[in-house]
Formats: C-alpha cells, structure tokens, sequence
C-alpha cells in the first residue's frame, strides 16, 4: 500500500496522463480546425481560414483564432475577419452530440469591402449601364423619362428665339413690307411720270418741228402737261403723306410693344410635371445600388439558413432514421454570440458590439428564430435587429435599422449630361424596416438628411441657361432633405416606390429660376426686338425722307421743264396763226 | 533516442504480431472483416477497435482485414441500408430504439444509422463462417509452414523427440 504513494510510481503515471490530455488537446484542436472549415464553408457558402483552433476540456470551451470568411482581396483582407472566437459548450448535449454554445464571443470583428468594388465605385461610369439596368428593374416606370424629357422641354423653351413672335416686331415687318411696296409703286409711278414728261419732251420737240402738222397736239399739249403736273403733285403729296403714315404706325407698334412686353411679362407656366418623377430622375440609379446588395444579402440568407434540409449530393452513407416519440435538434445551437468589432460605415469607423441569439445549423428545428441586435458606438449610432424565423415552416426575414446622426459622404445625384445635383455631407437619420415573408418583399427605407447643401449643375442643352444659380439660390432653402423607398413585390421581382422632397423642391426652384432667367430672357428679347423696330423704322423713315427729297428735287426739275413746255406750246405766234387762218409760206406762189 | 523508437517500434511490432495461433489469427481476421464492414464515424465502430485492440488476437491481420474490407464496403452498401431500414423499421422495437437512441451517448452509436446496422448485422450473421474458415485456413497454413524440430535435419517423425510432439 505503502508502494502507491511513493511518488516513483504516481509521479510517472500523473505525467502520462497529463501528456495523453495535451494530445488529445492538440488532435482535438486539429479536428475542431478541419471540422470549423468544413462547416462554415458549407454554410456561408464562401472561403473561410481559421489559423488556429484549441479545445479546453477543463473549461469546455473552443478558441478559434485568426478567423476570415470570405475571398481575400489584394490586400490580404477578407470580408469579415474575427480576431478570436471563444465559444463556451454545455457539456451535457455533447453526450447527445450535439454542440450547444451557452455563451460565446467574438472579438475584432472587421468587416471589410473588396477592393475591387471599391474600385468599380471610384471609376466613373464603369458600371452605369449595370447600376441604369438595375434600376430600371426595381423602379418600373416611366417617370424617369417623364422628367428626362421635361428638363429637355426646358431647355428648349429657354433657348427658342420668339423675337419674330412678338406683334410690334411683326407689325413692323409688315409696315416695311408694306411700305416697301408702297415705295416701289411710287418709284414706278414717278419713273412712268418722267417717261411720260420724256415723251411729251420729244414729241413737243418734234411738234415743234412741224407746227401746222402738229397744231392739234400742239394745242393739246397743255392738257397732258397739267396731267402730267397733277399727277406729279399726287405723287409729291404721297410722298409728303409718308412720314405721317410713319409716325401713325410707329404709334402702333409702339403700342404693341407694350403689349407684348405685357404678355411677356406674365408668368412662365411650365408644363406641370409630377415631382415624383423628378425624384427618380435625380436618385433612382443611386438607390438602386443598395437596394440590390439589400436583395442581394436577403437571398444570401435565404440561401445560407435554408428554411428545410438541404440534400447535398455528398451524402452521408446509410439514412439517418428517427424514431417514433424522438424529437430531432439540430447538431450544433449557438444560444447567444457576443460580438464586437469595428467596421467603416459611410466612410466612418465606428465599433460594433452585438449579440447573435439562437443560431443553429437546423434553424427549422428550432423554437425560436435567430436574431442579430447590432450597436454601433461612435460618430455614426447605428442600431440593427434582424430576425430570421425558420421555425414551424416559417420563411421570415425581418431587418430594422435605426441610425441617428450618419454622416453621408457627398453624394452626386442625377446625370450630368443634362441635370445633377451635387448634396455636400450631411448629417442624416437612416430608418429601414424591410420584411421577407416567403416570397413576399415589404419595407419602407427613410432617410432624412438634415441642413442639406444642395448644388445644381446642368449640361448639355442646359449648360449654357443662367437656371444654376437661381436653382441653388432656391435649393438653399430646403432644411430637410427627406427620401422614402417602398418596396414591395416578391424576391424574385421587387417593385420600389422613391419619393422625395428634393424632387417638389427641383420643380418649384425650376419654376423660380425659370421666372428670372425668362425674365432675363425676355427684357433680352425685348431689347432686341426694340432695337430691330427701331432699326427698321429707322432705316424707313430714313429711305422715306431720301426718296421724298429725292423726288421733290425731281419734282421741281419736272415742273420747270413741264412750266417751260406749257410755256413755249401757249406763244403769242401762235396763237395769233390760229386766229388770222394760217398764212402762206414766204416762198409759196399763193403768196 | 533513436534506441528509444526502435523499442517503441519493437513493442509496437511485436503488439502487432502476437497471437499466432490459427484461432487468434481467425479472430483478429474476423473482428477486422466486421470492422470494415462498420462506417467508422460512430462509437459502434470504435467499440469493435477497442475490442480487437483488447482481446488475445492477431491484431496485425484484424487491422488488415480492416482497411482491405474498408476499401470494397461500398459494394455492400445497398444491401446494408435494405437490411438496416427493414430492422429499424421494426415496429415492435420501435420504443427500444427509440429508448436507445434518447439515452446519453445513444446518438454517438450511430445505430440510427441504416448502412451502421445493416453492415453490423451482416458481420455479425457471417462472424462465425468467417471465424470459421479463416481459422481452418489458418490452421493449413499453420500446418504448412510451423517450425518442426529435426525437420531441417531430415530425421522423421518418430525419431523426434517427445516434447516435441
């Protein structure tokens, strides 16, 4: 007996056993390893390394260190790294085998986004075409063309001319055409006065020629002459009347002028455009995009907790048979999941603290759904619950998030070839209630951005309009920018609803900056149109006065020959002839 | 050092080959055929290892029995299941299993399992034949190749000692 406690034979023994524990330690380290790979690559369905795996048999606790799920980006980085993994087993259900972890945490958890989407983000365009398809599946309406094809409306509308329009510059075109006319049959009506003061020159100088012959014209030569004077003076009166016809229609047209400077100067109605559809025009290919990685990480969680088991092609040998009166649970249970990490959000770090409840590898075993609250400590309080019930055949999905107080980073809204709009950072609260029954898509995402600094740039047609300005000057007023998303549909085919103020608060700054710069435009139009009547005038009355003066000069040129044809056809001799019979020529044998 | 593997690999080697007798070998023979007739991921399995690994055989020949058996199980495998579903399908034995499987370390048994049953069952029903065959051939070869004293000088049989014999 004495034999037993000598410490050359418990010693050894003792040591033995100690040494037995330590291998079946490190083995069961190394199955745990092998066995937490197989298993979370089977369930996340990605590529999952752990460097480190140890079991504690006195504490019954496993330590996972050096966690990444996820492929590695260029920089080594996975999606979601974890420092340490500590998972406390209940020791009762392993003899059941099952691994039920009462309590377990996870320290330095990261999540991280791959590189090479931040890349896609940064390049300009490279996934426009995808980002414009995506959002033409969620949001199927029209109204992005709608307000497409309004702005363009409003390009045009600011860069029409309507000079030719207005009714003083018309009715000044047609005062020159008229007098124009009018001027050209003068012309012609003077020039036939002259032909025909040419005429009788010739002819009286050929009557004179031969006076007895041409005694009877020559006797009526002072009739066409007084014709031909009268008509001259109808000619000279006409033109004498010019310049009051002038001053009467610079009269009119000057009335005109101020009726069309009345009719422009009432308000630009624009054609009345839903304000919802401006919405989307400006934000619908922004909000697409998270929509879709939203849709995307609800059938990733479809996918990774099947609602019902899932028959892998590598099954087991045999079928598992389970007998009347027992009641199947799922091989492992994670009953609450400490988590803290950190994680950038917005371009924010901010530190996560959580808890996951009522994991299993069976969630339609369970009782009770799985459930995520997250916390989020720092610049950006952020708060998630997701719930994910695959209990008693229930497919439910259910996510709630409440930030108060993100910084959203600047965000570029719109299109640059025709609208955009540019929101500086901004404190924002961020609502999202999104719920996944079966097929069933339902939810509503708010957020609220608060003290907005909003600034519009235009291109194309609208590049070169004076409507920035104004449109910034009347965006500034806008306190709260507040933007609603309503989902609804199924998975397979989700139907978003987007309203925002910020599209309300476009139009009404459109209408605004319209009314200044179509003010601008129109004292513009205005001015150019005064100046083209004035021009117009001008030069009329200026041709009018010349071709008054012109004729008069004439005139009296043509009265003088006329007065001197009248003369000589009226002389003494000749009327003394008429009255004596005519007289035999000196050399005639009557004589 | 290296003396020190040496002996582990001596001891090891000579755990091994111990039990030469025809009805050690026959034993170990059979205990490695139903070994790897058994899926080894449960505690039935395990059991029968303990098992080998315990009783005064062969334990080299059970050990390559195994692995040999192991590789060509998967011809067996549709029959185990018929058999295992029709005896877990039992309906009489319904609540013994039941029973069984409810108590602790019952689901680490694996009995549950169709190809677990079926294959026990069928190395249980030909343990005896196999047991039984194995033992006469070992016998023959036993007969064949044992060490007879005087042999290798040529003497016969009579003028072999006694304690020989």
């Amino acid at each position: 007996m004495s034999r037993c406690f000598s410490w050359q034979i418990w010693l050894p023994r003792v040591l033995m056993l100690a040494v037995c524990l330590l291998g079946i330690q490190y083995v069961a380290g190394l199955m745990l390893r092998a066995h937490a790979v197989k298993t979370t690559a089977a369930i996340v369905g990605t590529d999952v390394q752990i460097d480190h795996a140890r079991v504690g048999l006195l504490k019954h606790e496993i330590v996972l260190n050096g966690l990444r799920i996820g492929p590695e980006d260029s920089a080594g980085d996975a999606v979601l790294t974890a420092d340490q993994c500590i998972l406390w087993l209940e020791p009762k259900p392993l003899l059941y085998k099952q691994a039920v972890v009462d309590r377990g945490r996870v320290f330095g958890l990261k999540f991280a986004i791959p590189a090479e989407n931040n890349a896609a983000e940064s390049s300009a365009g490279g996934n426009a075409a995808a980002t414009a398809t995506a959002a033409a599946r969620l949001f199927r309406d029209d109204s992005e063309l709608v307000a497409g094809e309004w702005f363009a409306n409003v390009a045009q509308r600011l860069k029409q001319d309507i000079t030719s329009r207005l009714e003083s510059v018309q009715r000044t075109e047609a005062f020159v055409n008229h007098w124009s006319n009018q001027s050209t049959n003068l012309e012609n009506r003077g020039n036939e006065i002259l032909r025909l003061a040419a005429l009788l020159q010739d002819a009286v100088e050929a009557a004179r020629s031969n006076p007895l012959r041409n005694a009877k014209y020559l006797f009526d030569l002072p009739d066409k002459v007084s014709g031909l004077e009268n008509d001259l003076a109808a000619l000279l009166a006409t033109f004498e009347k010019l310049p009051d016809e002038l001053e009467t229609e610079r009269r009119a047209i000057i009335a005109a002028r101020r009726r069309d400077e009345t009719s422009l100067g009432k308000p630009t109605r624009l054609d009345s455009v839903e304000a919802n559809a401006i919405s989307a025009y400006l934000m619908r290919e922004q909000a697409a995009k998270p929509l879709l990685e939203l849709l995307s990480a609800i059938d990733w969680v479809r996918m990774t907790i099947p609602a019902k088991p899932v028959q892998h092609q590598t099954a087991n040998r045999g079928a598992e048979l389970l007998f009347a009166g027992c009641q199947r649970s799922p091989d492992l249970l994670v009953r609450a999941l400490d988590v803290s990490g950190s994680a950038r959000i917005a371009n924010q770090p901010v530190v996560i603290q959580g808890v996951l409840h009522n994991f299993s590898n069976a969630p339609w075993l369970g009782s009770e759904p799985i459930r995520l609250r997250l916390r989020t400590a720092g610049s950006a309080p952020i708060e998630l619950v997701a719930a994910i019930d695959r209990t008693h055949g229930a497919v439910r999905d259910t996510l709630l998030v409440d930030c108060q107080g993100l910084l959203m980073p600047e965000l570029k809204l719109g299109r640059s070839e025709q609208v955009a709009m540019t929101i500086a950072p901004a404190v924002a609260t961020l609502s999202m209630s999104v719920m996944a029954d079966g097929d069933k898509l339902t939810g509503t995402i708010q957020i609220v951005q608060s003290d907005v600094h909003i600034k519009p740039a235009f291109g194309g047609d609208l590049a070169d309009t004076s409507l920035a300005a104004p449109l910034e000057e009347s965006l500034a007023s806008i306190g709260n920018l507040a933007t609603r998303i309503s989902i609804d549909g199924t998975l397979n085919d989700p139907r978003c609803t987007l309203w925002s103020n910020l599209g309300p608060a476009v139009a009404e700054g459109m209408e605004r900056a319209l009314q200044k710069a179509g003010g601008d435009q129109i004292r513009l139009l205005m001015a150019n149109a005064d100046r083209q009547v004035d021009e117009r005038l001008a030069m009329m009355e200026r041709q009018v006065a010349e071709q008054h003066a012109r004729w008069q000069a004439q005139a009296e040129k043509l009265n003088g020959n006329l007065e001197k044809l009248a003369a000589s056809a009226t002389s003494p001799h000749r009327t003394a002839e008429e009255r004596i019979g005519r007289q035999p020529a000196k050399s005639s044998q009557v004589r | 050092m290296f003396a020190d593997l040496v002996a582990i690999s001596r001891r090891i080697t000579s755990v091994m080959l111990s039990g030469t007798a025809p009805a050690q070998l026959a034993v170990g023979f059979t205990l490695g055929a139903i070994i790897g007739f058994v899926p080894k991921t449960n505690l039935i399995a395990l059991s029968l290892c303990v098992l080998l690994f315990s009783l005064r055989c062969n334990k080299g020949i059970g050990v390559a029995t195994a692995i040999v058996v192991t590789l060509t199980n998967g011809w067996f495998d549709p029959f185990a299941h018929k058999l295992g579903m029709i005896v877990l399908s039992y309906h009489p034995l319904q609540g013994v299993y039941a029973e069984a499987l409810t108590m602790p370390l019952g689901p680490w048994l694996g009995f549950n399992n169709t190809v677990v049953t079926g294959s026990l069952l069928i190395g249980a029903y030909f343990a005896f034949p196999i047991y039984f065959f194995a033992r006469a051939f070992f016998a023959g070869i036993h007969s064949v190749f044992a060490r007879q004293p005087g042999a290798r000088l040529g003497l016969d049989a009579e003028l072999q000692p006694r304690a020989a014999l």
